[in-house]
């Protein structure tokens, strides 16, 4: 088994959990247009921290996957502009608190730390929005995003570079990464979630 | 008249001696696979330290720039693969890896200047290059990826990123970073040169 299934394996139970979050069915119901934009404020706060940290991390990347590396830096980068031209200004600063947490014991501690972070929070929203069946269109386009055939075989490109990272880190320091990141997307989607019901 | 052609014109010399090198010429003529495999292997070393220096300013260009940005990036570490392949593992010479030791990682806020310097010096390449038509095949091959209408583009678009920072960076900084920056590209193919042979 690879390291990544052996890893996703280790920690099934956390991350079905995190995938029952009450805010991904809000997300399927009628959302208000504005607080959705908030969200994506949210959101635009957590990729712009990936992004800055992926990109310190490209130099360090072992030869021959910096390309893949490259690659995702080129998907985030389309990712935030999409975010910071459909999510409201002034919203970000909570959000990237919130994505400081997850971020910042990983993002700056090695690439190996990076990539498995940014594989961990790119699958576990791939699998947890594209069950979903989002009744507003602004929402429906933000799942596509996310869990596109673009998204899919990035995804499964980066596990390559990502089972080189786990086999440097070792399962326990990766397990206890893998915690943090579902955790703090847990801790995004909680935010998510109060802002959403807020509105209704 | 656009920023970049402003400057352009405020390094003349410095742009016309970089266009006249005698390097493009060289490798036009005809050049031993040995000796033009060590310089692919510079070259890789050069595209290598570059990816260093555009790399963490690419989330500090505004967008839709940095997406640019992000682009040259996913190019720099393409072609420092394509290049270490191609010169089969020949490690570049000292002198060549003292000189790209100086090329030190930009501070993340100087998205400006890593912007402005890449277009410059990648245009000063593609130019120079376009202006000779190599005969060698392994040549070609190289000389193809550097004038390909891919680069074209890719330079249109960067342009247009070196014109905005070129707004926000003041002239009398931008002048004398492009005048270390043809210097730096004429010292590298000087280098070349000596891999070559006269």
């Amino acid at each position: 088994m690879r390291p990544t299934q052996q890893l996703l394996s280790a920690h099934r139970d956390a991350w079905n959990r995190t995938m029952r979050h009450p805010f991904l069915r809000v997300l399927e119901g009628p959302v208000a247009e504005a607080a959705f934009r908030r969200w994506l404020g949210y959101e635009a706060g957590w990729i712009g921290q990936a992004l800055g940290g992926l990109a310190c991390a490209v130099p360090q990347v072992p030869r021959g996957h910096r390309y893949v590396v490259a690659q995702a830096l080129v998907v985030l980068t389309e990712e935030l502009d999409w975010l910071e031209a459909y999510g409201l200004e002034g919203e970000r600063e909570e959000g990237l608190e919130a994505a400081d947490r997850v971020v910042e014991r990983a993002f700056g501690q090695g690439w190996e730390c990076s990539v498995l972070v940014l594989w961990t929070g790119a699958r576990l929203q791939f699998d947890a929005l594209r069950g979903l069946e989002p009744q507003e269109e602004l929402v429906r386009a933000f799942q596509e995003r996310r869990t596109s055939a673009v998204v899919e075989a990035f995804l499964h490109d980066f596990a390559e570079l990502t089972d080189l990272a786990l086999q440097k880190l070792g399962m326990a320091t990766a397990g206890d990464l893998l915690a943090r990141v579902v955790a703090g997307q847990g801790e995004l989607w909680d935010l998510g979630l109060a802002l959403l019901e807020r509105q209704e | 008249m656009r920023p970049t052609q402003v400057l352009l014109e405020r390094v003349r010399d410095e742009w016309g001696r970089v266009l006249r090198h005698p390097f493009p010429r060289r490798l036009a003529a005809g050049v031993g696979a040995a000796g033009f495999r060590e310089w692919l292997g510079l070259e890789a070393a050069l595209a290598e330290a570059m990816a260093g220096l555009v790399a963490p300013v690419v989330p500090k260009a505004p967008k839709p720039h940095r997406y640019v940005l992000a682009q040259a990036l996913l190019f720099l570490v393409e072609e420092a693969e394509w290049l270490e392949t191609q010169a089969r593992g020949r490690p570049p010479l000292p002198e060549a890896t003292a000189r790209l030791a100086r090329l030190r990682p930009a501070p993340r806020t100087e998205w400006k200047r890593v912007a402005t310097e890449f277009w410059l010096g990648g245009s000063a390449y593609f130019h120079a290059l376009r202006a000779v038509r190599p005969e060698d095949e392994w040549v070609r091959a190289y000389w193809e990826r550097r004038t390909s209408a891919i680069i074209a583009a890719f330079l249109h678009d960067f342009a247009e990123l070196a014109d905005l920072a070129l707004a926000r960076y003041p002239g009398a900084a931008a002048v004398p970073h492009a005048r270390r920056v043809l210097a730096g590209l004429a010292g590298f193919w000087d280098l070349g040169l000596g891999l070559l042979g006269g």
